[in-house]
């Protein structure tokens, strides 16, 4: 209890890492336009590990690439900034973001089958960022790779074979382990565990949890697994639709979800305490990024949902230090 | 390794005694009398029947078969009854300058077509795509002895720049014959290198490397490419390979002095020798080469395995 107070205050006075405000983004495409994001707002601080969940299409993988300003070139920011370390990473040159890619910022990516290069040894993957932003020469570059695949749990004489030569689990410890190579400030992990199985996923989360603390990395984890986020994470941001729509501390949020779409999340878990039938789903789909509801874009499935919600959208409210939601349920 | 290369050998082998079965019955199926041709204009059936038996094409196919194969075993090509001289020694004399024109031709062809599909790949719908996908089609669609044509109508005939037949002209004789066979070699090879980097560049992994901080340059060149790669190594071999064989239209075209020259005479002349040796030839020359490739591509691609 003592140590969670001290976390609690520690937190409030971090240093802002990264800062995201109102930042919208949307793709084009022939036939559609889709609304990705629809101004978030984030705040990840130094050393912290902050949890973006989310069902598919509710923005956390573009919110993340954004960050890194890797985009696919359909799509467009409409509106918004990020700010890295005080610095705006719209404004930013290529050379200034692409020396921060993979030095300062490093990614972890949902699928390790298809994110490493079949063509090229594990090694040359994970020593090329070294010799990029550490300016090491070849051999030294693959001798460092050999110790960063030992602290991942890969014997070091195997950075000369290809991904082909591992297992999915493997390949994402190479994909932790390249992510790690540069002591990054910001790790982001868009659902690292998403096609592992299920015992290969207790090892990988605690693999990052172990670097996460020894490293004092700051972590955005982006999942759909709220269990990895209450593991893993000392922040939550929950995303429908393109927005934030619930932010604070992963203790108070889950034990205290003020979000209709929170509860409903937390409720469609299965609980081993209580004797359950069924398991709590929520009603309707997805909102469709193509044609977003109006006002709250959550109210078609809201049980809540007022004349006013169809029409306004909510803003962020402060519940208290470490709970922020954005609903109008919760207005004094 | 070692017994992939035997395997490999084996199986070469192989497709040459079919090859020479084939090349030996193809050339008799075509109708015409090497020894009517050789005899010329009124010689007398008894004439005729002499130089048959000097030549052997009394006998049974199958005699002549095998006496042409265990000559070929001894090393022996036979004689080119068309030029008077043994077929070893006329190819030897021809298959340099076959050697040069294909050389010249698939260097110059993969430095201008694999950049340009690199480029165009990495930039697809741009301007620099449109004019190398331009590029690609017209080399593909226009028939080579049109294009040859045209070259000689407008650097020979209009400029006056360049020579249009032989090779007696040093560089300068290589110009037109290389821009023939080039432009439909670099336009295939443009087109499999393009189409592989559009693939490739819509890969996960493409976007790691980019997360990783690296010059877009590099990422392109280097990590999409060795990707994209074999598909062109193949191409470029079977290129390779049926220039190597001969060139018949561009090199009768141009009178270049080669091997496609000599197969054209040979055809036309009844030189069954010549014809044998030839097509045996540009047999063993795709062995070599498909082999060559298969090595290469495992190199690059340790994915694919030699068995």
């Amino acid at each position: 209890m003592e140590e969670m107070k001290k976390t609690q205050v520690s937190s409030e006075e971090k240093e802002v890492l990264v800062e995201i405000k109102d930042l919208s983004v949307t793709y084009k495409s022939e036939r559609a336009t889709v609304y990705a994001l629809n101004g978030v707002n984030l705040v990840i601080h130094k050393g912290e590990s902050l949890g973006l969940v989310g069902e598919t299409g509710a923005g956390k993988t573009t919110t993340a690439i954004s960050l890194l300003r890797l985009l696919p070139r359909n799509a467009t920011i409409t509106g918004g900034s990020i700010y890295y370390d005080g610095e705006s990473v719209m404004d930013m040159t290529e050379k200034q973001i692409r020396q921060k890619r993979g030095d300062k910022i490093a990614m972890i990516f949902q699928n390790p089958l298809t994110s490493l290069n079949p063509v090229f040894t594990v090694g040359e993957q994970i020593a090329v960022l070294l010799r990029v932003h550490r300016g090491m020469n070849r051999r030294e570059a693959m001798k460092a790779a050999g110790e960063l695949l030992e602290q991942v749990g890969i014997a070091s004489y195997r950075t000369g074979d290809y991904p082909g030569q591992f297992s999915g689990g493997m390949r994402q410890r190479v994909g932790i382990a390249a992510g790690i190579a540069c002591n990054p400030e910001l790790l982001i992990a868009d659902e690292p565990t998403t096609a592992l199985d299920v015992t290969i996923q207790a090892q990988i989360l605690e693999l990052m949890a172990d670097l996460q603390k020894k490293r004092k990395t700051s972590l955005l984890m982006i999942t759909h697994n709220l269990g990895i986020i209450s593991e893993l994470c000392q922040k939550v941001a929950v995303m429908y639709a393109g927005r934030i729509i619930e932010y604070g501390t992963v203790k108070e949020v889950f034990a205290h979800p003020a979000h209709p779409y929170t509860r409903g999340l937390l409720e469609a878990l299965p609980n081993l305490e209580k004797k359950q039938e069924r398991l709590h789903a929520i009603p309707g789909l997805i909102a469709d990024s193509q044609n977003l509801p109006s006002g709250c874009h959550f109210h078609p499935r809201c049980e809540h949902c007022t004349k006013r919600c169809e029409k306004e959208r909510p803003e962020m409210i402060r519940l208290n230090d470490d709970h922020y939601v954005a609903c109008f349920a919760h207005e004094e | 390794m070692v017994k992939y290369i035997f395997k490999r050998l084996g199986q070469t082998v192989i497709v040459l005694f079919f090859v020479s079965v084939i090349a030996f019955l193809l050339i008799r199926l075509a109708g015409g009398n090497p020894a009517l041709l050789l005899a010329g204009d009124g010689a007398t059936d008894a004439e005729i029947a002499e130089i048959e038996r000097s030549l052997g094409l009394d006998q049974p196919l199958v005699v002549q078969y095998f006496k042409y194969i265990g000559n070929i075993l001894r090393g022996d090509l036979g004689r080119s009854t068309s030029y008077g001289m043994p077929v070893a020694n006329l190819i030897l004399s021809r298959f340099p300058n076959t050697l040069k024109l294909a050389s010249v031709t698939v260097l110059f062809g993969c430095i201008l077509a694999i950049p340009l599909g690199i480029i165009a790949g990495s930039h697809q719908g741009t301007v620099i795509d449109f004019f190398a996908t331009l590029f690609a089609l017209l080399g593909q669609s226009m028939a080579n002895m049109w294009k040859a044509v045209v070259f000689i109508y407008i650097f020979s005939v209009w400029l006056g720049w360049l020579p249009s037949i032989g090779m007696e002209g040093g560089i300068k004789s290589y110009v037109l014959p290389v821009m023939t066979l080039g432009w439909q070699m670099s336009a295939q090879v443009t087109r499999i290198s393009r189409s592989g980097m559009i693939d490739t560049l819509h890969e996960d992994f493409i976007t790691a490397t980019y997360a990783k901080g690296i010059h877009p340059l590099v990422v392109r060149w280097k990590y999409a490419f060795k990707n994209a790669v074999c598909p062109v190594i193949t191409l470029v071999g079977m290129r390779f390979g049926t220039m190597l064989a001969g060139t018949i239209i561009v090199e009768a075209i141009f009178s270049w002095p080669g091997l496609g020259q000599l197969l054209n005479t040979a055809v036309n002349q009844r030189d069954y020798a010549l014809v044998q040796a030839l097509l045996l030839l540009s047999g063993a020359m795709f062995a070599i080469i498909n082999f060559a490739v298969d090595i290469i591509n495992s190199l690059v691609d340790p994915r694919i395995k030699l068995r």
